[in-house]
């Protein structure tokens, strides 16, 4: 997925999540770790999984604006 | 018709089934009307083509004078268009042979178009050629000038006209598809004198707001003439340098206005515009519940693969014990019988030993007492030997003594006989007694060399 535009620095975003679940997926599905990284990794997914879907349970809303003072046309 | 008498907009005395018509006989009416004043209609009409549908069996289009903003919908039969020595081409201006006709069924007038010759391409059209070419010199057409949209996008801005199906349509795409979004609707006219000023506008206010990811720009279905203001240069140049990436769904399919060409991203319609704009939330769910189940599989698969290679280990490592121990218990076991072997072999080489030291003494004090035997045997012989020589002597210096002191006697007794008869008697006396003297001595020299000899003997 590519980066969100919103993304900040410290929050990751649900593309970020994404991207990051998969990477998790490929580093377990190699199985070339230690059972102290794998388990690590394991608790991280879960963090990620438990977060993404607190994010996407969340309904957004509709709002209209005025349309300012047009400018000029070019 | 007759003007309407005051009373009668007052709902006063009017007679319903006398002075007023149905729909079918006005459209009749105008029907009757143009057919008597057809002489009064020119048979050729220059206009801007536009809206083209075709069928096996005719083609629909209209005719418009877009400086005028004025319109009428034409008909051309098949066997007329087959007579065309043109294809009908939308956005060209082009003089029509045409009938004034009016269909009272549906209350509309157009033109039965008999034939049709473009007459040039028409100003805007070269404008917007020109435009176009200056577009694409910028790159503003290339790929590598697009931006890419936001993959999950929490804030959309959308441009549309605010009383169009437009509105709800890519609301409503965006809340089935990607219900966490929020959606900023900003109206503008999407056709019209305003069109450009309020689509300029409603894009750079969204462009504004730092909160909005991406911006899309749609209209609902309409006439493709109504379509020019995507084609101005302002609005076009608008959406180009938009740093929000913008989606223009416009709905021209056959051919791309300017500022679909400039969007970052292109789509047909506004439901189209919030499908590429959002992710499918439930799509996007499916694909967490498998990458979940496949992380599930993978942990589950490599800890049970590392447990087993574990068991295995484990289970090696007891076995090599087990026989670290048996090799230990058979080397004690060897230990054990080596000791005995190494002390039994010691103690049979000690006895032996011992056995053979024990015989050579025996052999050696044997040895020793046959030879102290020989040597009393030895030492008897010497002892008679000894005792022979002793008589040897003995009788030798009995002889010599007796020769000795029968000789001194001789001359003792001449020499007596000399004193006698000489005066020398005296010293002949003297004489005597030293001859005694060496007799004597020698007597125990004799002695003395027989006990000498006798000790060497023994």
């Amino acid at each position: 997925m590519t980066p969100d535009s919103s993304a900040s620095d410290d929050e990751p975003t649900i593309g970020n999540r994404m991207d990051r679940l998969e990477e998790i997926a490929e580093t377990l599905e190699a199985g070339e770790i230690d059972l102290d990284t794998a388990k690590e990794l394991r608790i991280e997914a879960d963090e990620h999984l438990s977060a993404l879907r607190d994010e996407l349970d969340v309904d957004g809303e509709t709002a209209d604006i005025e349309l300012a003072d047009p400018e000029p046309s070019k | 018709m007759d003007s309407v008498p005051d009373e009668v907009a007052e709902g006063a005395s009017l007679d319903v089934s006398t002075d007023t018509w149905s729909v079918a006989q006005v459209n009749d009416e105008i029907k009757t009307v143009l057919a008597d004043a057809s002489n009064r209609f020119s048979r050729y009409v220059i206009g801007e083509i536009a809206d083209i549908s075709q069928y096996d069996f005719a083609a629909f289009f209209d005719l418009a004078d877009t400086d005028a903003e004025a319109r009428i919908s034409c008909l051309a039969w098949a066997n007329s268009i087959d007579k065309f020595d043109h294809e009908l081409e939308a956005g060209v201006t082009a003089v029509v042979e045409a009938s004034v006709d009016h269909y009272p069924e549906q209350g509309r007038t157009q033109l039965i178009v008999h034939d049709y010759w473009p007459v040039g391409e028409s100003q805007r059209v070269e404008e917007l050629e020109q435009l176009r070419t200056t577009l694409s010199e910028e790159g503003a057409f290339d790929e590598q000038a697009k931006q890419p949209l936001p993959t999950t996008p929490r804030q959309l801005g959308v441009v549309t006209s605010p009383s169009g199906s437009a509105r709800e349509d890519v609301v409503s795409t965006i809340g089935q598809r990607w219900p966490l979004a929020s959606v900023c609707l900003c109206g503008a006219s999407v056709q019209g004198d305003s069109a450009v000023a309020d689509l300029v506008g409603a894009i750079q206010q969204l462009e504004h707001d730092p909160t909005i990811e991406v911006i899309i720009v749609t209209r609902g279905g309409g006439a493709d003439a109504t379509l020019w203001c995507f084609n101005e240069e302002p609005v076009v140049r608008t959406i180009m340098t938009c740093t929000t990436p913008v989606v223009v769904a416009v709905g021209h399919e056959d051919d791309a206005t300017l500022a679909e060409r400039v969007a970052d991203k292109r789509a047909m319609t506004p439901t189209a515009a919030g499908v590429v704009t959002t992710p499918d939330v439930e799509t996007l769910q499916e694909t967490a519940d498998a990458v979940e189940r496949r992380i599930e599989g993978a942990y589950t698969a490599l800890v049970e693969e590392r447990l087993t290679t574990l068991a295995d280990r484990i289970e090696a490592g007891v076995t090599a014990v087990e026989q670290a121990t048996e090799t230990r218990d058979v080397t004690r076991q060897r230990v054990v019988d080596l000791d005995r072997r190494v002390t039994m072999a010691y103690e049979t080489l000690v006895t032996n030993r011992l056995t053979a030291l024990d015989r050579r003494i025996d052999d050696a004090t044997q040895a020793i007492e046959q030879t102290a035997a020989t040597e009393q045997a030895s030492m008897t012989a010497a002892r008679g030997r000894v005792d022979d020589l002793e008589a040897r002597i003995e009788r030798a210096y009995t002889q010599t003594a007796e020769a000795q002191l029968q000789t001194i006697d001789q001359r003792i007794s001449v020499a007596y006989r000399d004193i006698e008869a000489d005066t020398k008697v005296q010293t002949s006396q003297a004489e005597t007694q030293r001859l005694r003297a060496v007799i004597a001595v020698l007597i125990v020299l004799l002695l003395l060399v027989g006990g000498v000899a006798l000790v060497l003997l023994l």
